[in-house]
């Protein structure tokens, strides 16, 4: 008899921030380095690894929102979305709120509303940075502005990044 | 289930936070689209109704061109062209009544003085007077009923064209007796003029 219960996954900090709760996991990048690419992608998965869909190049569309993750990753009834950072040094448990830029959530944020409308699933808004695997949990308001930044959706209008969004979302 | 997921574990994900597409988030947003398609199929029908009022338009122009052409040509072109035409050349002949009149003198005249003078009827067309009908003769034809009788070759010729009055029947007659003259003065004329040829040569 297998035990089917959820595991939890390990995070080194979960904090909420501006509506979105943070959940980090902090690693030494070349502890990974001799690892598959989804294990050194994903180092908090220690079982069984998500199952990679689509890795980069692939765009997914909500209104004028044209969503381009790092990768998509199939993992049990749902969807990672994956979102690659902007450089920078490692991050650890003592310098991540520094390094951890607010438009890289957002923009992690509305990747993941694009895939989740997309291919009909849900999905969790991942964000991979230097020495880090963040995974963020938003709360209905932070949807909410999210939903908000990408209306009203209207015929002609220029497509929005999901960087755009999330300069939208920090304006409000 | 659309939605961000906000618990994590090894197997999945849980605590869905829906959301809906925004689309549907705001009913304004949705209405510009329909009133933009509302917009291009009124102005599909406007363009339909243009282009088929434009063909109703052509189509009964070219019925009234048409109606308008029977009505009038047709009946101008069998007056001219049957009657009308007719009338004139009876009326007014220049040299073809001559001709007609001058037929007992080119019988009489011989053939060699025929081939002589064969070159003054030319020049003398386009300088000639207008002549005038001969009076003798026409009251002649006039006084016959009809010249169905004393030609009886040329009935058929007239009938063919069809039930004519006799003041037409009578002009044509005139025409195809001047055509009858000249023919013949042309027939005779030809073997006189061979010889003259020969001799010369």
């Amino acid at each position: 008899m297998s035990t089917d219960a959820p595991v939890d996954l390990r995070w080194s900090v979960v904090e909420p921030w501006d509506g979105v709760r943070v959940h980090g996991y902090f690693f030494i990048q070349h502890m990974f380095a001799t690892h598959d690419a989804v294990r050194k992608t994903l180092p908090i998965f220690s079982g069984r690894l998500p199952e990679p869909v689509h890795v980069g190049e692939s765009e997914f569309r909500l209104g004028r929102l044209v969503g381009l993750p790092a990768g998509i990753y199939l993992h049990g009834n749902g969807f990672l979305c994956l979102t690659q950072a902007q450089e920078s040094e490692d991050h650890t448990s003592l310098n991540w709120r520094e390094l951890l830029q607010p438009q890289d959530i957002w923009a992690a944020l509305a990747n993941a509303v694009a895939v989740s409308a997309a291919m009909h699933k849900p999905t969790a808004a991942m964000l991979r940075a230097g020495g880090a695997l963040y995974f963020f949990a938003p709360t209905e308001e932070a949807m909410h502005k999210l939903m908000q930044a990408l209306t009203p959706t209207e015929v002609g209008e220029a497509p929005l990044s999901s960087a755009d969004v999330a300069r939208v979302c920090l304006a409000t | 289930m659309l939605g961000l997921a906000t618990v994590l574990t090894e197997q999945g994900m849980e605590g869905i936070v829906p959301f809906v597409p925004p689309a549907s988030v705001r009913p304004k947003a949705a209405e510009p689209v329909v009133d933009v398609s509302a917009d291009d199929a009124s102005e599909i029908s406007m363009g339909t109704w243009i282009l088929v009022g434009v063909i109703v338009a052509v189509v009964m122009a070219s019925a009234l061109g048409y109606w308008i052409s029977v009505k009038t040509a047709a009946p101008q072109r069998n007056k001219a062209a049957m009657t009308g035409s007719i009338k004139d050349l009876s009326s007014a002949p220049p040299r073809m009544v001559d001709a007609a009149a001058s037929r007992a003198q080119a019988d009489t005249v011989p053939a060699v003085a025929a081939v002589a003078s064969q070159p003054q009827p030319t020049a003398s067309r386009t300088e000639s007077p207008p002549m005038t009908r001969n009076p003798a003769r026409a009251a002649a034809r006039q006084s016959a009923q009809s010249v169905f009788v004393p030609n009886p070759e040329w009935s058929s010729q007239v009938r063919r064209i069809g039930d004519v009055d006799p003041v037409t029947e009578r002009s044509t007659m005139v025409i195809l007796d001047a055509i009858h003259d000249v023919q013949e003065r042309e027939r005779q004329s030809r073997p006189a003029a061979s010889k003259e040829v020969g001799r010369e040569h």
